[in-house]
């Protein structure tokens, strides 16, 4: 009775409260991506009884509509569907069985916590919105030198990418460029225009794709060349549904671009060979694709929405639309597929999980390295993907800057010249410059405006700018908000000027208004001329041309670096391609009249624009892809991998310093590109579906009966034409494979190099006819490398004609720990492995567990420049940002802070973010993703006074209470009767067993413990325990906020 | 399986006599997971279990809380895990001794790899009743054909034979199937399901089987250590 009169009452609320309890019941939902543990159907290969293999054979296309491909997803979907059913009244969003077997759904904490106790689930991930991350190119990469070039091998131009489909995942397409026209006219040059010649018959017949027609696009948008044409919105459309996002009023509800990144992106890779391009009026002549001939087709998932700080919106992609991309695009019979989009920052991403399948049906994906360099973020870590960084080509366009009697060259994209007067932006402030503060000096020298918070005394007196060129400082700022803050102010040109210690490679790319970029020397020239000329100073830039530096490629300061943080024994990136100062189309510049005009079915014009990031390098090599399958076409997506890698060349010094540097692996991955070669590499390192399954169980990635089946390899010992170990503990051997992909049988020997070890390949030689493939080992005894100092090397097969070469990185270390262990137990266990280098005593320091430190305080919407580094470093809280003092005594083993979703006023809906300093004011660590989780877990912290800052990146309703969670394990705190034990006796090259068990924990707690491995006295290392009694739901994994590719 | 025929045939013609009341399994399922080091005794049912070996020497533990370290698969339970080079020694003081007829081992590997052939060796000796030690070994097999570790029964054919203490330890072979002398902390074995049968002081089951008393005293006369129970006088 008692719960009966209480299931009534609850009921009775419902109703007299109306439709907000629904509201935010609901809010509690929020999107997931939920893995089963059967096989998608393009990776399947027939060990369900009764069911046959799906996966196709080399050189083949998945066919959906095969009767055994349906009827595994018959048998897929009866499962989906029973798990589904345990969880009543969730919204499901998307099915997917092609590339992803499970769904995304929107989801509360209960359902989550149901579903993670379900045997058939074997993922379930946060769907964080990820991020969008020429034409003289093809020219630069030797595509068109006559007889080698790879075009020429394709039998020219005019048929490289011949029948070749490439899908590009991303903003979508703006069809009227002629880059995507399937016409040409009387002089061969593309063109929608129906007078000219068809250029292209009809697809390809493996072709099942579509065009759909939404707002302002058609189905007369798509032609022979742009071949289908489909959106993806289905999370995005539940977040507006929601109220957590609000549709930018430029964007249209179908495959049609906005904001030009995924025109960009197709026109690179496989737009039409011949398309007269113009910037700002002005001609700069024909541009090319990479595979002219190549078939387009368009994927759309990102999306603008509203951004409180952005008047032109943000974007925003939800992997769970890309993951149905994916599907669609595989169904649809594309050979290659293009990401330019961020995400994939850990082994367990869901959308890098749907490209594995894609690769196991043939498909080759390149995907964006990330803009987060030099600093070392690279995203897109699977060893399926080719992961592409991004570097400089040798074609700068620039401008004759006239100074006084000088004249000095720096980049820039403009039509015609312009003459004015020249003023620093020191003299144009609105106040005395020597007046200032030295936070707002930076400020108003690097040209500051509000989208960068600018200090009110470090603004631009528009007195003093209007009619003049203004000379502003590099560096904080995105460059083109530079321009627009001296625009704003009246100004006429922006002559931007690199400091010395600052970054110091050159961009060529639209501004607002007329803009040349100088390097630091110049820069130092031009400020002591204005300095003499004092009032009189003037400037004249010349219109832009094109000359040649010769001094390229150099890896981009923004291309992010290795190492591979999930995984330090695959290499990441794979390789470098062009990626700074693209020509390619995009979409024009529109106000809402003319966007209306075009959604209700007006055309649009083309436009052109340079871009860079590793988002325009990744589509170069898709486009290579597009000319190696249409060469190879049994080739798998590794063994084309393999032949860009092996065939790379290095990129020159960038003069970065430490791991950051350009001629590293971890910024240049195996090298430049170099297509020519690739076509003919001789040997390729080939992987196998099976291969990527075994690399999965070996990092615990697959289910457990999965693994029991198919056992599990080393990540060092995938055969990928990379070399990669954090952990040499003496002595190492990698296990590689390689095939001869030529058409003669070959003897190959080898040479290993690296420095600090003695390297050896066993068997030195190999005799490989067509086809045949043959195992070797390379072993590493280290000499004189130090301990914990990355060595580099390579490993060289030639016969004579071929040269194979793959990178060697390699770290000694005396004691290789796991960084992170995590527990739901309230009593367990845990038992590991360590590598050890050494023949000293064992011992180990433990702490904990310890339950966390709770502190509550409430936070409103940051007015500044919501990173919280100014407001952290000063140590004094603001409204937006609050400051948690905490000292760290000596014998720190592990320190962690975290914010969660639960502990949070408006749970996901409010977007804290968490910094830590320590007293210098230097971070170190930090943590912003969407939402309120947040993690930065510190082992072994320095004695000392530190911060924690949360941030209130975004927070809804203006003000939420938050409770900050924290633990200072130092050696010697106990709880939970936790217990860690070593052998003391260890062994050069040799493993360990490292056990640690704990009591009796209370539930519904969060635990941190900590031990740090000595040898022979001295700290090695440490392993830290988070121990959640309180059955966690999934968060999204810990990042920095991408940084902008500072353009 | 080598063993002493002197032996064998005593162990036989005690074997006759015993009542099968007390046959246990013992499988770690009741324990909570922890780590022990060399000394530690743990008990399940009637047995000690007495740690052998130095530092980290083993843990009750499952597949699940493995992390890196290749435990057996396909048993989702407690097991004894014995780690660097380490063993451990079972005994029952509370009875005369006890039978031992199967256990199910794995060698652990410390890290995921393909090993198909057996690397490995257990080595099981211990005392009967009457003091007499013998040893014996078992081939640990490798992987299966899917690439995982898995316990393996063994059996131990010595129907009726009384122990006093049995103790396992491992080592690496080489290909030929030797032990190495040193294990470099990576002859570990996992174990589980180890069935054994206490066998009761002689006053509970003499009664039972007077007919072979002879026999029964000539033992208890060498076994000083065992007669400790006020029940023999009678």
């Amino acid at each position: 009775m008692m719960k009966r009169s209480i299931i009534n009452l609850a009921v009775a609320a419902l109703l007299t409260t109306g439709f907000s309890s629904f509201a935010s019941a609901d809010e509690a939902r929020l999107p997931y991506i939920i893995q089963l543990a059967d096989k998608p159907a393009a990776s399947y290969t027939g060990e369900v009884n009764g069911l046959k293999a799906t996966k196709p054979s080399a050189g083949q296309q998945l066919d959906v509509n095969a009767y055994d491909v349906q009827a595994y997803i018959n048998y897929l979907d009866k499962k989906q569907s029973n798990v589904i059913a345990s969880i009543g009244n969730a919204q499901i969003v998307h099915n997917y069985q092609v590339v992803f077997n499970g769904f995304s759904a929107m989801l509360t904490d209960a359902e989550v916590r149901k579903l993670k106790n379900s045997a058939d689930v074997l993922a379930i991930t946060l769907d964080e919105p990820r991020t969008l991350q020429t034409n003289y190119t093809p020219k630069f990469l030797g595509l068109d030198k006559p007889s080698t070039g790879l075009w020429s091998l394709l039998n020219g131009p005019s048929k490289a990418g011949e029948n070749v489909v490439i899908g590009i995942i991303d903003s979508g397409i703006w069809p009227e460029d002629p880059s995507f026209a399937d016409r040409v006219n009387a002089n061969g040059e593309a063109t929608h225009d129906a007078s000219g010649t068809l250029a292209f018959d009809a697809p390809p017949a493996t072709w099942k794709g579509s065009c759909e027609s939404g707002e302002g696009f058609s189905t007369a948008n798509c032609n022979n060349k742009l071949i289908g044409a489909k959106k993806f919105r289905s999370i995005y459309d539940s977040l507006i549904a929601k109220g957590t996002a609000v549709a930018h009023w430029s964007d249209y509800n179908s495959a049609r671009d906005n904001g030009g990144h995924g025109s960009h992106t197709a026109s690179t890779a496989g737009g039409n060979g011949k398309v007269a391009a113009q910037i700002a009026g002005a001609s700069i002549g024909l541009i090319s694709g990479i595979a002219p001939r190549a078939r387009l087709a368009a994927y759309k998932v990102c999306w603008t929405s509203n951004d409180p700080v952005k008047p032109e919106g943000s974007n925003s992609c939800y992997g769970g639309d890309s993951i149905k991309a994916i599907e669609a695009a595989v169904s649809d019979g594309v050979n290659v597929l293009n990401y330019s989009i961020s995400g994939g920052e850990q082994l367990n991403d869901a959308v890098d999980a749907a490209f594995l399948a894609a690769t196991n049906a043939g498909v080759f994906v390149a995907a964006s390295a990330g803009n987060s360099g030099p600093a070392n973020m690279v995203a897109h870590i699977a060893p399926w993907l080719t992961t592409v960084a991004a570097s400089t080509h040798d074609r700068v366009q620039e401008s004759n800057v006239t100074i006084g009697s000088k004249t000095l060259k720096g980049g820039s994209v403009i039509s015609k010249p312009l003459s004015g007067n020249l003023i620093l932006a020191k003299n144009a402030g609105v106040s005395d410059y020597a007046s200032l503060s030295q936070a707002s000096k930076d400020a108003l020298d690097r040209c500051f405006g509000t989208a960068n918070a600018v200090p009110a005394d470090a603004k631009l007196d528009p007195i003093k700018v209007a009619g003049k060129i203004v000379l502003c400082d590099r560096g904080a700022s995105n460059l083109v908000d530079k321009s627009a803050t001296v625009k704003e102010a009246g100004g006429i040109g922006m002559l931007l000027a690199n400091v010395p210690t600052g970054s110091a490679t050159i961009s060529a790319i639209e501004h607002t208004i007329p803009t040349v970029h100088i390097n630091a020397a110049d820069g130092i020239s031009a400020k002591a001329y204005v300095a003499s000329a004092g009032v009189d100073a003037q400037t004249t830039f010349s219109a832009s041309m094109n000359n040649f530096t010769g001094n390229a490629p150099v890896m981009a300061d923004f291309s992010s670096r290795g190492p591979n943080r999930a995984d330090a024994n695959v290499l990441k990136p794979d390789l470098t391609a062009p990626g700074v100062d693209i020509l390619a189309a995009t979409v024009p510049a529109q106000n809402k009249e003319q966007r209306d005009q075009i959604a209700t079915g007006t055309a649009g014009i083309a436009a052109w624009q340079s871009m860079q990031g590793t988002s325009m390098s990744s589509p170069h090599v898709a486009g290579l892809a597009a000319l190696l399958h249409q060469l190879h076409p049994t080739w798998s997506p590794a063994a084309i991998k393999s032949a860009l890698m092996t065939s790379a060349y290095s990129t020159l010094n960038d003069g970065k310093p430490g791991l950051q540097n350009g001629l590293l692996p971890w910024a240049q991955g195996a090298g430049h590109v170099n297509p020519n070669s690739a076509a003919d590499p001789g040997l390729v390192y080939d992987v196998t579906a099976l291969d990527y399954d075994r690399y999965l169980c070996g990092q615990g990635q697959l289910s457990a009966a999965k693994c029991n089946v198919i056992g599990s390899i080393q990540p060092y010992n995938l055969n990928l034409a990379s070399l990669t170990t954090a952990n040499v503990l003496g002595k190492f051997t990698f296990n590689r494979t390689v095939t001869n992909v030529s058409d003669r049988a070959s003897t190959y020997t080898a040479k290993a190099t690296i420095s600090g070890f003695d390297a050896s390949v066993s068997p030195a030689e190999l005799s490989l006819n067509p086809g045949e493939s043959k195992s070797f080992t390379v072993t590493l005894n280290r000499t004189s490398a130090a301990k914990n100092v990355y060595q580099y090397g390579a490993l060289v097969w030639t016969d004579g004609v071929h040269t194979v070469r793959s990178p060697i990185t390699a770290k000694a270390s005396l004691l290789a720990a796991a960084a992170q262990l995590n527990s739901e137990a309230t009593t367990g266990s845990k038992v590991i492995t360590i590598g050890t280098g050494s023949t000293g005593v064992l011992s180990l320091v433990k702490g904990g567990l310890k339950e966390a430190t709770r502190s509550a305080s409430s936070i409103a919407q940051d007015s500044g420049k919501k990173d919280g580094v100014a407001e952290c470093k000063a140590g004094t809280s603001t409204d937006g940002v609050k400051v948690h003092e905490f000292s760290v005594p000596a014998g720190n083993l592990a320190t962690r802070f975290a914010l969660y979703n639960e502990d949070t006023t408006h749970g996901a809906a409010d977007d804290l973010d968490l910094l830590v300093m320590n007293a210098a004011g230097v971070a170190v660590g930090g943590s912003g993703t969407d939402g309120s989780n947040e993690s930065v877990l510190l082992p072994n912290l320095a004695a000392g006074n530190y911060r924690a800052c949360v941030v209130g990146y975004g927070v809804k309703d203006g003000k939420s209470d938050y409770t900050l969670s924290s633990w200072i394990v130092n050696a010697g705190d106990a709880g939970g009767s936790f217990k860690a034990l070593a052998p003391s006796k260890i062994y050069l090259g040799g493993t360990a067993t490292v056990g640690f068990s704990w009591k009796n924990l209370p539930a519904g707690k969060r635990y941190l413990a900590g031990v740090s491995y000595l040898i022979d006295g001295a700290a090695q290392s440490t392993t830290s325990l988070i121990v959640e009694t309180n059955d966690p739901i999934p968060t999204a994994t810990s990042t920095a906020r991408a940084v902008g590719a500072g353009i | 399986m080598k063993q002493s025929l002197k032996m064998a045939l005593l162990s036989a013609a005690i074997g006759l006599t015993l009542p099968a009341a007390q046959a246990t399994v013992i499988n770690f399922d009741a324990m909570t997971h922890d780590i022990y080091t060399a000394g530690d005794v743990l008990k399940d049912a009637s047995f000690d279990f007495t740690v052998v070996g130095g530092g980290m020497a083993g843990a009750i533990t499952n597949s699940a809380s493995c992390d890196i370290i290749d435990c057996p698969k396909g048993n989702n339970s407690n097991f004894y895990l014995a780690s660097n080079d380490s063993g451990f020694t079972i005994s029952n003081s509370d009875k005369l001794g006890f039978l031992f007829s199967s256990f199910e081992s794995s060698f652990v590997a410390p890290l995921k790899q393909n090993i198909p052939n057996s690397v490995a060796r257990l080595l099981v000796s211990g005392h009967d009743i009457n003091d007499v030690s013998f040893s014996d070994y078992f081939d640990l097999p490798g992987q299966n054909a899917a690439g995982n570790w898995t316990f393996s029964q063994f059996n131990f054919t010595t129907p009726g034979r009384i122990y006093k203490d049995v103790s396992f330890l491992s080592c690496l072979t080489t290909t030929s199937g030797d032990c190495v002398s040193v294990g470099g902390n990576q002859a570990q074995f996992a174990i589980d399901n180890i069935n054994v049968t206490a066998v009761p002081e002689p006053a509970e089951w003499l009664l039972m089987a007077l007919g072979l008393a002879t026999i029964t005293m000539v033992m208890r006369r060498k076994n000083k250590a065992q007669n400790n129970s006020a029940g023999i006088a009678s």
